[in-house]
């Protein structure tokens, strides 16, 4: 069964993360990696490949478990750690890039309240968010 | 699948970029293989690390995606834990595309040596022996139970012609090159023709 993922828009109807990778300067290299993630994803949703996944996470902020929040983990120039949601539509079928995040000396640089906060964005208008062509 | 692989194909043209993809991907299939593995087998964590000789802990880091400083000497032992062959092999960046989208868990699980089809299927060079039908230790015959300890012992008995016949048959195919005691005994001793 393949999965779909969806992209949160950020203001202009842009991607998030293809705004993030430019602002933070991620390398090719790195975008290979996120990519071939995103790809396994998509393929095979997160119970094959042991791992994929990782979460879900706790928010600094306010010391709360967001239990719908889940990241990559990318071991490259920068430890990326993008966030993503299941769903939030369709829970058995797609997953949604929340944000963009690095992690550096063991803290990351995003708090996963602000994923949360996007995740329950796309749930009250869905248009806040758009399939990745490379997953239609 | 078929929009995956066909933006892969433009992709993997970017040096850096198919460098770290086929690197990520390199990870994810030995981790997903050896979990896949340990899984047909039958195994837990802690039960193939018993077999290795290393903590459950050390298993667990290695069946994850994420996980990339992989050695080969270990890799060699989980191969002989499998009884499987462990092959490293320099591949190029176009056939990741169908690597990528054959990637499933029926073509990551392998059969181990004595399940080995390839192996199996040798024609053995030796002569194909009759096979000789051996009833394990107190096996009755196929039937009722005995209604007596005696004839539950005739019962048993009753499998012995079989054997007897089988010896015959060898015996007369094969001329004796010499007789036995007792026929010498009773002068019917006969040279070999």
């Amino acid at each position: 069964m393949s999965w779909r993922i969806f992209e949160y828009l950020e203001r202009g109807d842009q991607s998030t993360i293809g705004v993030w990778l430019v602002e933070k300067d991620i390398t090719e290299r790195d975008r290979g990696q996120l990519v071939q993630k995103m790809d396994l994803l998509a393929m095979h949703g997160p119970n094959l490949p042991p791992g994929l996944l990782a979460g879900p996470i706790k928010s600094k902020r306010n010391r709360k478990m967001q239990s719908h929040i889940y990241k990559f983990i990318i071991h490259g120039d920068k430890m990326l750690r993008p966030m993503l949601c299941k769903g939030p539509i369709e829970m058995e079928s797609e997953y949604t890039m929340l944000i963009g995040a690095i992690e550096v000396n063991f803290k990351l640089d995003v708090d996963a309240e602000d994923a949360e906060i996007r995740r329950a964005e796309i749930i009250e208008n869905p248009n806040r968010r758009r399939i990745n062509g490379r997953y239609k | 699948m078929a929009a995956i692989s066909e933006a892969l194909r433009h992709d993997l043209q970017q040096p850096e970029f198919s460098e770290g993809y086929a690197e990520s991907f390199l990870d994810t299939f030995i981790a997903t293989q050896l979990k896949v593995l340990r899984e047909q087998n039958g195994w837990s964590q802690t039960q193939l690390a018993e077999k290795m000789g290393k903590k459950q802990t050390v298993i667990s880091r290695s069946e994850n995606v994420n996980y990339s400083s992989w050695n080969i000497s270990t890799l060699k032992q989980y191969a002989r834990a499998f009884r499987l062959r462990l092959r490293v092999s320099f591949e190029t960046y176009g056939s990741l595309i169908d690597e990528v989208a054959n990637f499933s868990k029926e073509n990551l699980q392998r059969s181990p040596r004595e399940c080995d089809h390839d192996l199996a299927g040798t024609p053995p060079k030796a002569e194909k022996k009759e096979p000789v039908e051996k009833p394990s230790l107190g096996q009755l015959a196929p039937g009722p139970m005995p209604a007596s300890a005696t004839q539950g012992t005739a019962n048993v008995q009753d499998q012995r012609p079989s054997y007897r016949a089988r010896l015959l048959q060898f015996d007369r195919r094969k001329k004796p090159l010499r007789s036995s005691v007792s026929d010498l005994l009773r002068g019917q001793y006969q040279e070999a023709s």
